[in-house]
């Protein structure tokens, strides 16, 4: 009789009553508690071959490396990058700081003695304004550093940029200034420009709105002439052939691409009709303005863009998606709203998970 | 894909690519073996998050013969004992006996019962393999429609346009195989 309420629990199940009364057995006596125990084992185990890999199998390992990760980075982040600075000192003058939770300023003392700096840091979704005695202005996008010798008006300013930042600096007579943004030089004489130099993108893009600006490269003992850039052009300097072109400014209306998606937002800054050459080349300093645009961008580029200016991580396991272009902007959305008008555009699911996103296909 | 034992010695040098390899292969299978103990399949995922997390944490001392899934299998099963143990303790000041928390007294006392480690020795698994391949094709489909789809006999039987009592046969011949197959192991 016992015998059959155990198989009868594998088989169709138990109600209540039978359940309790299982149970009060099992309870009384050991060897049938024991042979209930394995049978119940044997019964899980023998399920086990063929069981595939699922997407909760992908999406629960990313859960995963990112609690694994998640101390070990932000520790790095701050030890690895300020090791060489070896004086915290007050903050500067003059510094306004605009969407910054928290900035680092560092006063740096080269041992020679030469030239002291300060540093400007801002982490992920964050931006800061630096506003210099001589008048010059910088606008500083997420997660970028940038480093400002003390004396602005020396006859030659060397700064130091990792990340993406917008100058405006005044014509000075007699007054060079070089921005460096990894192995190039950007040469200054009065002028407003963008520059876009994160250390995991394949390229570095300069972009002049206003002025002059002479590009050089350097690899430590001979400098190269690589370019001179005129207002509305842009440099896209590619890392690894160490080569930059100036691509031409096209009217984006009339290059649409036949697999590029639209994004509609509520505020509806999306406008395609008419596109000035001014308006395209706004759209590499719109950040600035606390506009995010994005054109005939594909979406793994996008999605890069997405974790610095949202201060998110996004795991995409949805492959083909990467290819795919989007258009749109982006204000005062969130991230939620920002995958929701995506999805729209283009179907894929995502889950949101404190400040990571997962997105897979549908 | 390299297997399980390669792996190990790759996870222990802190190879995080080997330890996402070592998951993606074991992930489905473990989340497989708990689910019947949990029932609840958020608590199951936060089970296996931990067990996968404590043996990142602990691998340096993993000796290298082990079978790096049966004790990845131990953690995760001390955790399940322990969330068992601890909804024991709730059943204590509940004023009635739900059948939910009769349930999980068989859990507890199944998932106690040391054997199912034995399970992970190779010896088991192609017995399992055997016993399960050697059955009729129709009991077959019917024990994975049942086990990796996680199907209800009524809709096994709606799928395959059969009488429930005729599904409830199958399963029982495969349960009456493997028993007889795998007697020396649950006596």
């Amino acid at each position: 009789m016992e015998r059959s309420l155990i198989d009868k629990y594998f088989l169709e199940g138990l109600n209540e009553q039978e359940m309790s009364e299982l149970l009060a057995w099992l309870e009384a006596d050991e060897s049938s508690r024991h042979y209930f125990s394995r049978m119940k084992n044997m019964w899980v185990f023998a399920g086990l071959s063929g069981v595939k890999p699922s997407d909760e199998a992908i999406k629960e390992s990313e859960r995963l490396f990112y609690r694994i990760n998640k101390g070990k980075e932000t520790h790095n982040k701050i030890v690895g990058r300020f090791t060489y600075f070896y004086r915290f000192a007050g903050i500067a003058a003059g510094i306004l700081i605009l969407l910054s939770s928290m900035l680092f300023l560092f006063l740096l003392s080269s041992k020679g003695g030469r030239e002291s700096y300060y540093v400007v840091e801002t982490k992920a979704a964050e931006k800061s304004i630096v506003h210099l005695s001589d008048g010059t202005t910088i606008w500083l996008n997420a997660e970028s550093s940038i480093k400002i010798p003390e004396n602005i008006t020396r006859k030659e300013v060397n700064i130091y940029l990792q990340g993406e930042a917008y100058f405006d600096i005044p014509h000075l007579g007699g007054r060079k200034v070089v921005v460096h943004a990894s192995d190039l030089q950007i040469k200054v004489v009065g002028t407003a420009f963008n520059v876009k130099n994160y250390p995991g993108e394949k390229e570095i893009e300069t972009t002049l709105v206003r002025g002059k600006i002479i590009i050089e490269k350097s690899d430590g003992k001979k400098t190269t002439n690589l370019a001179e850039i005129l207002p509305n052009q842009r440099f896209v300097y590619d890392r690894e052939k160490q080569q930059g072109i100036i691509p031409a400014v096209v009217n984006f209306d009339n290059k649409r691409e036949q697999d590029e998606k639209f994004v509609s937002l509520p505020h509806k800054e999306v406008n395609v009709t008419v596109v000035k050459k001014n308006e395209e080349i706004e759209r590499y300093v719109a950040w600035k303005d606390g506009r995010f645009i994005f054109r005939s961008e594909p979406f793994e580029k996008l999605a890069q863009n997405m974790e610095r200016w949202f201060g998110v991580k996004i795991i995409n396991s949805h492959a083909t998606l990467n290819k795919v272009k989007f258009n749109g902007s982006f204000e005062k959305e969130s991230v939620e709203q920002a995958m929701h008008a995506l999805s729209t555009s283009y179907p894929f699911r995502y889950v949101v998970s404190h400040d990571t996103i997962y997105i897979f296909s549908k | 894909m390299d297997t399980i034992k390669q792996l190990l010695s790759e996870i222990k040098r802190g190879n995080q690519d080997a330890f996402r390899q070592f998951f993606l292969q074991t992930y489905d299978r473990m989340k497989f073996l708990i689910i019947p103990y949990i029932g609840d399949e958020e608590i199951a995922r936060d089970l296996l998050q931990d067990a996968y997390l404590l043996f990142w944490e602990i691998r340096q001392t993993i000796r290298d013969d082990s079978n790096p899934e049966a004790l990845l299998y131990t953690l995760l099963r001390n955790n399940a004992l322990n969330y068992l143990k601890h909804l024991k303790v709730c059943e204590k000041h509940s004023d009635f006996i739900q059948k939910n928390f009769m349930e999980d007294k068989l859990n507890y006392y199944a998932l106690n019962d040391p054997v199912s480690e034995n399970f992970f020795s190779e010896e088991i698994l192609r017995i399992f393999d055997s016993v399960l391949k050697s059955l009729p094709e129709k009991t077959q489909e019917i024990f994975y429609l049942s086990r990796e789809q996680g199907m209800k006999y009524r809709e096994i039987a709606n799928h395959l346009d059969i009488s429930e009592k005729v599904v409830e046969n199958h399963i029982m011949n495969a349960l009456r195989a493997l028993r007889e197959a795998l007697k020396e192991y649950i006596k």
